[in-house]
């Protein structure tokens, strides 16, 4: 009565295989001492860095009379890559009205500063986008990959809120037409009391837009290290008040009282002279990221019959994840942000299903080193 | 009620972009000279596929027109696949246009890109082989190096490399084309055409004084063959 059923192995080939089973995939790569990218378990992809000719400040810019752009960068990681624009806005600060009179106020918020190291560092609004075939809004992966650039920027204190201080210079037009714009480090002493009639502040805000191309693995330090290049070439305007705005004062009388307001007018950058953002560059610091996996006994390629009985799994470091097949099937991650002295800035250590043991975060802590030093001669 | 977008980080909302002082005239004529003294005359294109790893087919397209004029695109083509909802007989193509650097065009001018390229590559793509598929093409404008925000020419100068770009992208993720289309330019007006300059898919004018139309047509076919056949060039 009861029929045999032959059971046919189905054979898949290697691509295939990756598609529908990526996990049995990597670790058949893993058991030949391979991974699916065919690079070594602590061997990086290859990046190249350079400032992509985007910024009106390039050496080759065709456009700087209409370009915007004032720092850019262009990384390329194996096939991923990623390009950078960092634009610039101009904001004022608010200052107490009375800033110099009250001397109780100064040494309370000197006092409150010291306390808050925070509010030195400066950071800049990342907007990143990875190119995936869609159209709607920002991705999860996007909104954190934007959250953690801002925050990590924000802690490494890389850009201090001094580097973005605008020294406002003044245009005069003189009688005859011609205009000159001058800047207050520029001044002839008998000039200076241009700018000290006018106790106003701004500084500079810095915006990056950051676009991912053939993403295939995880982002963060590729943007990261490419928001970093792109802060080196940044050149911030000279910008400047028109004389007759810089002093101008008009009456008004609002319910019977009488008062002064200044008129707002725009401050404008100067279209030839710039000067490059001052960054903190003991601070600066590269990204990379690790995996840790353990190899299967079971989905061993049998290399010989003796060594079948040798089942205790062992896991293996790979660096830099690429591949749907590594992204997906490593959950235990390690996401390290140093410069070549093993300074740290950030350090992202997600314990998934693999244990991650001392050994291990020590070698991570070495290559990310070895990384940073290899990026920071690239840059 | 206030619309913020708290999706992305966008920065102090009383923050003004930075706005750069006029260069003064004497300076702009001195940068047209030097633009007419390199003037090679020849105008060129870089032809690159399959960039874009995870699109079905990608190009990048550099097109230098021997001046200062440099315009870099890429397109990447997703498709073609799975529609959700009901039957449908035909693929429907969809193209996105998107500026990655510079943010010149507004989102009017940029809708008007969309519907004119849609409907060229409506025309040229074989669209009933491809039932029940969405084909979604998207174009990446990396530079344009004469872009000026407050001319009009901007749009007329990139479209005909965005449509050698779209040609190239759909030849290199294998998708059935009844024509290699290519389009040529002149004054402020852009002719598509297919089929050795027999038939036209699309006619962009933003010149409102074109008196003789078959004349404007004659001069855009000597370009769109020229450019047709450096695509034909490049792939054989």
């Amino acid at each position: 009565m009861t029929e045999s059923i032959d059971i046919h192995p189905i054979v898949f080939p290697p691509e295939v295989l990756a598609r529908i089973s990526p996990d049995i995939s990597l670790q058949r790569h893993l058991s030949l001492e391979t991974r699916p990218c065919s690079r070594g378990f602590e061997e990086f992809r290859d990046v190249a860095i350079n400032d992509g000719n985007i910024s009106r400040y390039s050496t080759n810019c065709q456009n700087a009379t209409t370009n915007n752009i004032i720092g850019s960068s262009l990384l390329r990681s194996g096939k991923t890559f990623v390009i950078t624009s960092i634009t610039g806005g101009i904001i004022e600060e608010t200052l107490p009205a009375n800033n110099t009179e009250d001397v109780g106020e100064e040494e309370l918020m000197k006092l409150s500063e010291d306390t808050d190291r925070l509010c030195e560092n400066s950071t800049i609004y990342p907007v990143v986008e990875v190119q995936r075939g869609r159209v709607g809004g920002p991705t999860d992966e996007e909104m954190i990959t934007s959250e953690k650039l801002y925050k990590t920027l924000l802690h490494s204190g890389i850009l201090k809120k001094t580097a973005l201080a605008v020294s406002c210079g003044i245009r005069r037009t003189e009688e005859d037409g011609s205009v000159t714009t001058i800047y207050s480090d520029e001044l002839l002493d008998e000039e200076k009391k241009i700018n000290e009639a006018n106790n106003r502040k701004w500084s500079y805000v810095l915006y990056a837009k950051i676009q991912v191309f053939s993403r295939n693995g995880p982002i963060y330090d590729l943007c990261w290290n490419s928001l970093i290049s792109a802060l080196k070439t940044v050149q911030l305007p000279r910008a400047f008040l028109d004389e007759r705005a810089a002093d101008l004062k008009i009456a008004i009388r609002t319910r019977g009282r009488s008062m002064t307001i200044r008129e707002t007018y725009d401050i404008l950058c100067d279209p030839h002279k710039s000067l490059p953002l001052k960054l903190n560059e003991g601070e600066l610091c590269y990204g990379s990221n690790y995996g840790i996996i353990d190899i299967e006994p079971l989905a061993q390629l049998a290399k010989n019959d003796d060594e079948m009985d040798v089942d205790k799994p062992t896991s293996v470091l790979l660096a830099d994840i690429e591949t749907e097949a590594e992204e997906s099937s490593i959950l235990s991650t390690l996401s390290l942000t140093t410069n070549k002295n093993g300074q740290f800035k950030a350090a992202t250590i997600i314990g998934g299903d693999s244990k991650i043991t001392p050994e291990m975060i020590k070698r991570c802590i070495f290559l990310s080193k070895q990384r940073s030093k290899d990026i920071e001669s690239k840059v | 009620m206030s619309v913020q977008d708290r999706r992305r980080i966008l920065g102090p909302a009383e923050a003004k972009p930075l706005q750069f002082a006029a260069i003064t005239p004497v300076r702009t004529v001195e940068n047209r000279d030097d633009g007419n003294g390199n003037k090679s005359g020849k105008e060129s294109v870089f032809i690159s596929t399959d960039l874009v790893t995870n699109a079905n087919g990608s190009s990048y397209l550099e097109y230098m027109d021997g001046t200062s004029d440099q315009v870099l695109v890429m397109s990447s083509v997703f498709g073609p696949r799975p529609l959700r909802g009901s039957f449908q007989s035909k693929a429907s193509v969809s193209i996105q246009f998107k500026e990655v650097t510079l943010e010149h065009l507004n989102t009017g001018e940029i809708k008007e890109i969309c519907t004119f390229l849609t409907n060229v590559f409506n025309a040229v793509i074989n669209v009933e082989k491809y039932p029940k598929s969405g084909i979604d093409i998207f174009i990446d404008l990396i530079q344009h190096s004469n872009s000026n925000p407050t001319e009009e020419a901007n749009i007329v100068n990139i479209l005909p490399t965005c449509i050698n770009s779209i040609t190239m992208a759909l030849v290199d993720a294998g998708i059935e084309i009844i024509d290699l289309v290519s389009a040529g330019s002149k004054d402020n007006s852009v002719v598509a055409f297919i089929r050795n300059g027999h038939e036209i898919v699309g006619i962009w004018s933003d010149d409102d004084n074109v008196t003789d139309i078959s004349k404007l047509i004659e001069e855009c076919k000597a370009k769109y063959l020229v450019n047709k056949q450096t695509l034909v060039q490049y792939l054989k």
